[in-house]
């Protein structure tokens, strides 16, 4: 978990160098130095640069710019991880993840209302992270509520999520066929994108997943007992039927913000989980923080690939996710573990 | 006896002087300060409401611009400001993304050239724009609200949208242009009474050809043909705006979409007796290259179209600029040629 951290503060920094422009990197550092330290540390902001305006130039860029995508990223990241670990988890269900529920196609639908009927047009920026996190709190919500079922099985509740899913999806269909012109955008938003984040979106999407992502960790041994099934589990005092909802819950809502902020990306948390329990066994008051360390790292380095495939304009994150995630998923499935296989 | 006053001794004179002297000059100072501070609180920036009803606080008279869209730098060029345009919006930032977004004509006219190019599909490159330090960015609907709020927020530079809706809104957005650039309103009075003239005047000949109860052509405006159908500009577009001004009679007025594609056979049915047709240079938005020969070419039903095919270079029907409105004679005497003048000059 240390080693995974020192990468991901590394990684972190490396970040800060990916972009359009080329700054030197011995700015860079100094910038994030000065900015960290509120001016108390690092070079000077007119040593740096050719002139002082060149200077504040590259500091905006550098620590308005590309830090808060940087963040945004190891935010999702660790979001969509934790969730999927625990979805699995809660399911008993290894193909479970934060999507399979449906709530990517929510948020698609959430997202595709207002481009699709241009709803005030001139506050789309704002307006679009509400309607994405309304949308993913729909069937999420609708899932929690079947689970107060209590003979609801795991089972169902994922085909629940399977069939909502493929009614946001019709409905998705629907309105682009009205809107044609909203496909552009829309299917850049469903693939994922970080480009454009802001200090303020980084801060409230870290604050929920940091609260929701801890608030869940802190449940790893009720979601260590619930793999043995809800009468065991039951047995030894713990209440199956309420940890799973509020599981359920918690990850739909970190999801939700997720989602909202950065549209859809794939494979982060379906891979996630599965490398981290093949590294640190299936204990979950390990394999979530760490899996929140990996996600993060994981959608970071997709990022970073995402700004040099096709330089200066980043392709969608959902594209080097999927490209990087499933030949390495692949390879674990497959590499010498003939037992598991 | 008179007393003579004792003259100040010389050391005096000049405390007094040196005094004076430093007083006035303070005064000087402070005032000086004060004016200009004055000066610059009152008169270096301006608040203006945009097309999509956002109040921009924008220097005056900015002398680094961006530009995101050709439409916006019709009007740019147009009021003399081209000398201030450090970048232009592109399909990716080197020749071939000018060359897509930009008519071989409009790169000419406006001096464009590849150094300039800011990517701006399926994004825009923002740091890019900041990058080139501009003092205002000019952009239109094709700069989505994202990317907007992305140069306003985190790089703290005003944007401006221009995106007007109707003919009389580009008219308006000439104002918007003048609100920011003082020192080119002359050149803004004189364009915005030109295109209101024009306006005017195809409204009037519209009027009089509805009094004198002259034929109404039936007009099929296109600007693609692809898979079988001729895409067209249905109802609340610019396009269906000209032709209804120009005294023509709208096959395309009742389709459901704005942008939609009509099958051949329905427009071979419906027997135009106008075809106007949009002719491209490399544009992919539209389908292809769409030259006269192209689309003679290219589509199986257009020899058997029988209504008069006029060629119309594209960024007249797509670009709702000055140049849209000015080729308003030219939809007049296309329609009309017996009833309207000929414009004489070629379409702008």
């Amino acid at each position: 978990m240390g080693l995974l951290l020192a990468l991901l503060l590394v990684a972190i920094g490396l970040s800060a160098l990916i972009g359009s422009e080329w700054i030197p990197v011995p700015a860079v550092f100094a910038i994030l130095l000065r900015e960290i330290s509120g001016g108390l540390l690092g070079t000077p902001c007119a040593a740096l640069a050719p002139t002082s305006r060149e200077c504040t130039i590259w500091t905006e860029i550098v620590w308005s710019g590309r830090m808060p995508s940087v963040l945004v990223a190891v935010f999702a990241g660790a979001a969509l991880a934790v969730s999927g670990g625990t979805l699995q988890g809660v399911f008993r269900n290894p193909l479970a993840d934060p999507f399979l529920l449906g709530l990517s196609s929510g948020a698609a639908m959430g997202a595709s209302l207002l481009l699709t009927f241009q709803i005030a047009v001139a506050h789309q920026a704002v307006l679009l992270p509400v309607f994405a996190f309304g949308g993913a709190l729909v069937p999420g919500l609708i899932i929690y509520a079947a689970a107060h079922r209590t003979r609801r099985s795991p089972e169902t509740l994922v085909l629940t999520g399977v069939a909502l899913s493929a009614l946001f999806s019709a409905m998705l269909a629907t309105f682009l066929f009205y809107n044609p012109s909203a496909s552009v955008q829309l299917s850049f938003w469903l693939l994922g994108n970080l480009q454009g984040e802001t200090w303020t979106r980084a801060g409230i999407l870290g604050g929920v997943v940091v609260a929701g992502a801890t608030l869940i960790a802190l449940s790893g041994q009720e979601l260590n007992v619930l793999q043995l099934g809800p009468e065991v589990a039951e047995s030894v005092g713990v209440e199956a039927a309420r940890h799973t909802r509020r599981l359920i819950l918690l990850s739909t809502i970190i999801t939700a913000v997720a989602v909202a902020f950065t549209g859809v990306i794939g494979f982060v948390g379906l891979v996630s989980p599965h490398v981290i329990r093949r590294l640190v066994g299936p204990d979950y008051r390990r394999v979530l923080p760490v899996s929140a360390l990996f996600g993060a790292l994981f959608l970071l380095f997709a990022w970073d690939l995402a700004q040099r495939i096709i330089p200066p304009v980043p392709v969608p994150v959902g594209i080097p996710t999927s490209f990087v995630g499933a030949p390495f998923f692949l390879y674990l499935l497959y590499r010498r573990r003939p037992a598991e296989r | 006896m008179p007393l003579n006053p004792s003259p100040a001794p010389a050391g005096t004179v000049s405390r007094t002087l040196l005094v004076v002297a430093i007083l006035v000059t303070a005064g000087v100072a402070v005032s000086a300060t004060a004016i200009a501070f004055d000066l610059q609180s009152h008169s270096t920036r301006v608040t203006v409401v945009d097309d999509l009803g956002r109040q921009v606080d924008a220097p005056i008279n900015s002398s680094r611009i961006v530009v995101l869209a050709p439409s916006v730098m019709d009007l740019v060029y147009r009021l003399g400001l081209r000398d201030r345009v450090v970048g232009i919006g592109c399909t990716v930032d080197e020749a071939g993304g000018m060359q897509d977004e930009y008519s071989p004509n409009q790169t000419a006219l406006w001096g464009l050239s590849p150094s300039m190019c800011i990517a701006d599909y399926p994004s825009l490159d923002t740091e890019r724009v900041a990058f080139l330090d501009p003092q205002v960015v000019l952009a239109s609907t094709i700069t989505s609200d994202a990317d907007v709020s992305t140069l306003v927020d985190a790089y703290g530079i005003p944007v401006v949208v221009l995106a007007p809706t109707t003919l009389g809104g580009i008219v308006g957005d000439v104002a918007l242009l003048a609100q920011l650039f003082p020192g080119a309103a002359s050149a803004a009075t004189s364009l915005e009474t030109l295109l209101e003239r024009t306006i005017v005047n195809a409204t009037n000949f519209d009027t009089n050809l509805s009094d004198d109860g002259a034929p109404i052509p039936s007009v099929f405006l296109t600007y693609g043909f692809y898979g079988g159908e001729y895409y067209t500009f249905g109802p609340g577009t610019f396009g269906q705006s000209l032709v209804d001004l120009a005294g023509g009679d709208s096959l395309s007025a009742g389709l459901p979409l704005e942008y939609a594609g009509v099958n051949a056979s329905v427009i071979l049915l419906d027997e135009p007796q106008v075809i106007l047709y949009g002719t491209s240079w490399n544009d992919p938005y539209l389908v292809g290259n769409l030259t006269p020969a192209v689309w003679a070419s290219s589509a199986p039903y257009w020899s058997q179209l029988n209504g008069s095919k006029i060629p119309i270079d594209v960024t007249l029907l797509t670009e709702p600029d000055a140049s849209m409105v000015l080729a308003l004679p030219w939809y007049l005497y296309y329609l009309h040629p017996t009833l309207a003048p000929y414009p004489g000059t070629p379409p702008p």
